[in-house]
């Protein structure tokens, strides 16, 4: 195998943190090499540098055999280096075929050459087995289509090398299936892949070869097919790492905590409807809501939190009736809610780790008093908890935008679960987490369903499901496909149920009774 | 400090081109406006209503909410002093001055509360709607001054009875004429400070303007932030409107403000939304716009020279803060995916 890239002792300092650390990388001709690690380890600083957003302190890379300085974006597109970015570089109110030749102005005297270009990345799009649709504005296109627009601009532009930054983090398990078929179609035609990710299972899938990196040092590069789970995650961690969680089996309470009664929203978009979503979460017990992204779940999670009042029905938490109360009614009452995504609902990234713990208790004594803070309290109660859970920072004055996703799902997982609450609400509470912070949280879960808590697990994600739940029910187009006990539970079951069928067709005819 | 050097640098070949020393003249401007006491006055003078102001867009700023209304809700603070100063002509000092400030501060409320109101409620972008205020507050105290509030005796100016003495703000410094109007200001900016920093509504209003989604779902009253900070932000600048009528201009008219309104979110901008920031941005704004007035009196530069080293000097000041700009327009952008959402 000819090497295609070779990034030497490449070291990166920024102030007050070494990024990399005399790190080597290695990419051979038409292999799909994973860069692993967690956030924080160095990934990004190696890409920036490689593809020319930053200049290494010391260091070299040989591109094809020869030695290069990438000056830039555009000199690294012309080497044959593509990039596709975990947030999408896309103009939304293009349609595909704009957004690809963005920059590039293929043009026939002063006109842009609109019908020669197309034809052209059609024929580039067949060519890799490229399914977009260029007419539509990007803005109304799938997240898995918006990233082959991706792909195909990176192509389109001469890319050899691609490098994919967390490609499957925004991706439904049907479309991660559809994007891995495309990496061994683009390998098969001798393209190279740098696929960048902290989740073992996918590298473990498409990879060829896989370099570790922690801390900035580059820990090992292993061929994939010797490497194991455990074995990565202990490299990536730096210790051993439990990834079968530990759970002591479930004790029936029969005390009915959260009550979802027949429950149906309506909206102007269209998606994210509920269509009669019944669900009971006894105390004591972790009830998994499995379903692909965007079929009801966020609707459902405004409506058990008071964002949004339901048309019909009518839910009950530890035995208020909560339809129509405000948030701030619901929030007060004995419950912990760990939102989907930290930094735009759980937290307030530009204030500070105090104010943000404040943020459900402030207007409250003892943190104030007839509408005066009380900083002293607030102060006090914050360093409590961030020694408490562990939660890495100088001071409760730091802004929480400068924590990292770990320290930052630490802060609402205190906030939310300090006053010991007898419900919990979760959803998609590990996305984006490293396996550390991940491994935490779901400790925390457990521990508070042992003390006899009842939680409504809501995830996308079908491994936190199985791995979390006592009892599994599935959502598709805002209705509940079927339930059942984890114990019983099989993916391939659960998968179906993900994709619209109900529980009754697939055991009806199957099962003898 | 750098952009302040590289402004004056610019200007300084501006007025060289038009035929000036521009040392001599930037030691004019600094001597006009600093120089003796009573050229220190004018400068307070004149940051009074734009500190008031500048803090009236400061504060729904920290809510995320662009407060371009200034100048109508000043307009309507005017009024509203000025109604209450000329209605009880017999009231004591100690009650008419604090009753009038208050009814300029209502006035602007009022100003500010109807587009807090429109966009908290009906999710309408208040640029847009403080902008049309803006032209309903100036024209109707226009029409009021041109006919039924007109002085009998003005020989043809468009302007109300002089205020009674009992509303005035007395001069606390008769050399340099200073009206206690920029004290009134003063402890304005510290209430706000306490208010944004120290209370449960300023903590509202913040967590509002750092993430609305966020502060939904912890539960904070989110409509209330949003139509309080900008009632206060109104009112505000609704005192920077009275205390120019009470301390300065003694009666209403409608061409009193020279477009305080507009200053003042360049005021908040360069004073980073803090009323500290904001309190020095207005001194040297004032200072700024007297100096340069008087090296138009004592050299002849032509006004608009003037005016242009004035804008190049306030251009490189608001340029080199305008990552403060980058994070508002990043607010904006999330407040309106909330409402998409929603």
């Amino acid at each position: 195998m000819n090497s295609l890239l070779r990034m030497e002792n490449i070291t990166k300092i920024y102030p007050g943190v070494v990024a990399n650390d005399g790190v080597n990388l290695e990419v051979t001709e038409g292999e799909v090499h994973a860069l692993l690690g967690e956030n924080g380890a160095g990934k990004t600083t190696l890409m920036n540098i490689l593809y020319g957003m930053t200049m290494p302190d010391e260091g070299r890379i040989l591109w094809q055999g020869e030695s290069v300085r990438i000056a830039g974006p555009k000199h690294a597109t012309d080497l044959g280096i593509g990039m596709v970015h975990q947030h999408f570089m896309l103009v939304p109110r293009f349609t595909a075929v704009q957004n690809i030749i963005l920059g590039t102005s293929p043009q026939k005297g002063p006109w842009l050459d609109l019908k020669n270009v197309t034809k052209q990345i059609q024929k580039l799009a067949d060519q890799y087995d490229l399914e977009i649709d260029f007419d539509t504005e990007i803005q109304d296109l799938p997240l898995g289509m918006r990233q082959r627009v991706e792909i195909l601009k990176a192509l389109f532009r001469g890319a050899h090398l691609l490098v994919m930054d967390e490609p499957t983090a925004v991706l439904t398990p049907a479309e991660v299936e559809t994007l891995f078929q495309i990496l061994r179609n683009l390998t098969r035609q001798g393209h190279a892949t740098i696929f960048i990710s902290h989740k073992l299972e996918e590298v473990l899938t498409v990879s060829d070869r896989v370099t570790v990196l922690r801390d900035g040092h580059n820990v090992a590069t292993q061929i994939t097919r010797e490497a194991t789970k455990p074995g990565l995650a202990q490299l990536m961690v730096g210790r051993p790492v439990v990834l079968e969680v530990q759970k002591s089996p479930v004790r029936p309470t029969g005390k009915t905590v959260i009550d979802i009664d027949d429950i149906w929203l309506e909206r102007e978009h269209g998606r994210d409807q509920l269509h009669g979503v019944s669900l009971r979460v006894e105390a004591g017990e972790i009830l998994g809501l499995a379903g692909i992204n965007g079929n009801g779940q966020r609707a459902l999670l405004e409506v058990l939190c008071g964002l949004t009042r339901p048309a019909r029905g009518r839910v009950t938490v530890l035995d208020t009736d909560v339809t129509g109360r405000t948030p701030r009614e619901v929030a007060a009452l004995n419950v912990g809610r760990i939102p989907e995504d930290r930094t735009t609902m759980g937290l307030l990234p530009p204030l500070t780790i105090w104010e943000n713990l404040a943020l459900e208790a402030y207007y409250r004594e003892p943190m104030s008093r007839w509408g005066v803070l009380r900083p002293k309290v607030i102060a006090e109660f914050a360093r409590k908890l961030v020694q408490e859970y562990d939660v890495r920072t100088p001071n409760v004055e730091v802004k929480v935008s400068s924590l990292s996703g770990g320290n930052q799902q630490k802060l609402i997982l205190a906030r939310e679960l300090h006053h010991e609450p007898q419900a919990l609400i979760v959803a998609n509470a590990t996305r984006g987490l490293d396996v550390g912070a991940i491994e935490y949280t779901y400790q925390r879960i457990l521990e508070r369903r042992d003390r006899g808590a009842g939680v409504l697990l809501i995830s996308s994600d079908l491994e936190e499901i199985l791995c979390l739940s006592d009892r599994i029910a599935v959502i598709h187009a805002g209705q509940i496909m079927g339930e059942i006990l984890a114990e019983e539970a099989d993916r391939s079951m659960v998968g179906m149920m993900m994709t619209g069928t109900r529980l009754e067709a697939i055991e009806g005819p199957a099962l003898p009774s | 400090m750098l952009a302040i050097v590289g402004g004056l640098l610019v200007s300084g070949v501006m007025i060289a081109i038009a035929g000036f020393d521009p040392l001599e003249t930037f030691a004019v401007i600094a001597r006009g406006a600093a120089g003796t006491p009573q050229s220190l006055g004018v400068t307070l003078t004149n940051a009074t209503p734009i500190l008031l102001a500048g803090l009236g867009v400061a504060l729904p700023l920290r809510c995320g909410l662009l407060n371009i209304g200034g100048e109508g809700q000043i307009y309507i603070g005017a009024l509203g002093a000025t109604l209450v100063a000329i209605a009880f002509p017999n009231l004591p000092a100690p009650i008419h001055l604090p009753l009038s400030l208050l009814a300029g501060f209502i006035g602007g409320g009022i100003w500010g509360a109807i587009p807090g109101w429109m966009r908290a409620v009906k999710g309408l972008n208040e640029i847009i709607t403080t902008i049309m205020l803006n032209y309903i507050g100036f024209w109707t105290v226009s029409y009021l001054v041109h006919g039924p509030l007109k002085d009998p005796d003005s020989y043809g100016y468009a302007w109300t009875i002089k205020v009674p003495v009992s509303a005035r703000l007395p001069i606390i410094h008769e050399v340099a004429r200073v009206n206690l109007g920029l004290v009134v200001a003063l402890i304005v900016a510290a209430l706000v400070h306490f208010l944004l920093w120290r209370t449960t509504l300023g903590f509202e209003m913040r967590a509002v303007g750092a993430g609305p989604q966020s502060a939904r779902f912890a539960g904070i009253p989110v409509t209330r932030g949003t139509i309080m900070s900008m009632a206060i932000g109104g009112g505000l600048a609704g005192v920077a409107g009275a205390v120019v009528i009470l301390g300065v201009q003694l009666r209403l008219s409608d061409f009193f403000s020279p477009g305080y309104g507009f200053d003042a979110i360049a005021v908040a901008l360069v004073g980073q939304t803090t009323p500290v920031g904001v309190v020095l941005a207005a001194l040297f704004f004032g200072g700024l716009q007297n100096g340069t007035g008087s090296a138009h009196r004592t050299l002849g530069i032509p006004q608009e020279i003037a005016l242009v080293t004035q804008g190049i000097i306030l251009l490189f000041v608001i340029g080199s803060q305008s990552l403060t700009l980058v994070r508002l327009l990043r607010k904006r952008r999330m407040v309106r995916l909330v409402e998409h959402i929603r």
